[in-house]
This record gives structure tokens, C-alpha cells and sequence, in this order.
């Protein structure tokens, strides 16, 4: 599967349950093996079972012409299972409340194993950036 | 001042104007004499009530058209009427001649980036 945003997230911004420039937008590192996506089903964190780790906040957030880009993020000293998924996540502080955005699985570097240092992601800084509605 | 309204048929109607008054004439005889302001004033309800009617009568042609608009993504809304829109999205979504010439419906427009994963060394512990 390519990149994707999914079904319920596009939703959410169509009802206005997604404020990009409020929320917290977070990514994080998930385990295919433990995960199978179906993107135009899930819609909450509390669908994904587990994560390798997860982001601090996206800073530096822009949204022009409907392409929402952030500075590139670093999580600290990662360690578990390889990940073949980086899940963009509006972190509500709850799961269950907190949408999932797009799903990446074709980056440069994933899957990726990690080794206990640092992985920094790097967004696209083609039209896309790091999607566009 | 009392204002008659006639039916008029058409068959030979003619508006003039006589001084300070619009009038319209059938046949030769003047079925409508009233002042120029009041005759711009009938003539803007005329217009207004003749495109609502004009939209009832091809009510059928303008649901195809604008379930084709529709169907194709076209940003353009050939009424408000709400009822209208409402079955022209009826046809957009149902209609087999529609749904053969244009299958898959609207396509979204939006694109998720490729970033790079930079996996950086295991800091070394002192």
C-alpha cells in the first residue's frame, strides 16, 4: 500500500473534529507484524495494539494551500522490533479520542530497525510535504 | 390605483409607452397602463418569478447536468434549489449511464509526502 491518509481522518477534517493548528499532531513508529492496517476503517490510536515509540509534538506546523508540513522530528533512543509504519496521530492525551491521520510505509530508511540511538524523520520537501489535502 | 391582470395568450401583444406610463396593448386593446417605475418594479418580479418557473419546467435536464458536473469533480452548481441538488446527487451517485461512462466517481486530490528515516548511532554509554 503507498502512502495514505485515512478514510476517518479525512472525515474528521471535513467535520471539523481535526483543528491542525490546535491539535497535537504526533507520529508514531508501529510493527506491521502487529498491526494490520485497514485504512478506511480505523480511525482511533486505540486501533493500533502497540507502538515502537511515538513522537513528541510537531513544531513549526504550516498549512498552506492545504499541504501541512512541520519541522523534522527526532525520537530519542529508540529501541524494539523493526517498524514498517509511521503514523501520523492527532494526539488528544487518549486513544480512544485521538484520530489517526495517514499512514507512511514507503519512506526512505523503512523498514527500520532500531538500534537505540536517535531516529530523526525527515519531511518530504516536495509539493506534498508531509500530506495534502 | 387598481391594477387588472390578464391572462394574455400571446397572439399579438405588444408593450409601449405613452408618455410617463408603460403600456402593453392585445390585440390593439390595453390590457396593462401603469407608471415607469411601477412597470421596472413588475418587470424585475416578472424576471425573477419567469427563472424560478424556467427552472421547474426543466427541472429533468438540469438534475442530468448537474449530476454530470458532479460526477466529473466540476465545481459548479447549476441551482440552489435544494430539492434539485438533492436528486441530481441521486443521479450522480445511481445513475447506470453515468456510472458506466465515469466509473470510480471523484477521485481525491490528496497526497501523502515520502519522508527519509535518518537512524542516527547508539550514543555510548561512559
Amino acid at each position: 500500500m503507498a502512502n495514505a491518509l485515512y478514510g476517518k481522518g479525512r472525515e474528521a477534517f471535513l467535520k471539523a473534529d481535526i483543528d491542525l493548528e490546535v491539535a497535537n499532531i504526533i507520529f508514531a513508529f508501529v510493527d506491521a507484524g502487529v498491526y494490520t492496517l485497514q485504512i478506511d476503517v480505523h480511525d482511533f490510536r486505540d486501533d493500533i495494539p502497540s507502538e515502537i515509540a511515538a513522537s513528541g509534538n510537531l513544531s513549526s506546523k504550516t498549512y498552506t494551500l492545504g499541504v501541512f508540513d512541520a519541522a523534522d522530528e527526532t525520537v530519542s533512543a529508540v529501541s524494539g522490533n523493526e517498524f514498517e509504519y509511521i503514523i501520523l496521530i492527532e494526539n488528544t492525551g487518549t486513544p480512544a479520542s485521538s484520530h489517526l491521520i495517514a499512514c507512511i510505509d514507503s519512506a526512505t530508511g523503512l523498514p527500520c530497525t532500531p538500534n537505540d540511538g536517535d531516529i530523526i524523520v525527515q519531511w518530504d520537501s516536495g509539493v506534498n510535504k508531509i500530506f495534502k489535502l | 390605483m387598481e391594477i387588472i391582470v390578464p391572462k394574455l395568450r400571446l397572439v399579438e401583444v405588444k408593450i409601449d409607452k405613452d408618455k410617463g406610463r408603460v403600456i402593453i396593448l392585445e390585440e390593439g386593446k390595453v390590457v396593462l397602463d401603469v407608471p415607469w417605475n411601477m412597470a421596472l418594479s413588475i418587470g424585475r418580479s416578472l424576471i425573477k418569478q419567469a427563472k424560478i418557473v424556467e427552472e421547474h419546467e426543466n427541472a429533468n435536464q438540469i438534475i442530468k447536468d448537474q449530476a454530470l458536473l458532479q460526477r466529473v469533480g466540476f465545481p459548479i452548481g447549476l441551482t440552489n434549489n435544494p430539492a434539485i441538488q438533492k436528486e441530481s446527487m441521486k443521479e450522480a451517485v445511481n445513475s447506470r449511464e453515468l456510472r458506466r461512462a465515469l466509473p470510480g466517481g471523484i477521485k481525491s486530490q490528496s497526497a501523502v509526502g515520502t519522508p527519509t528515516v535518518i537512524k542516527k548511532p547508539p550514543k555510548e554509554e561512559n
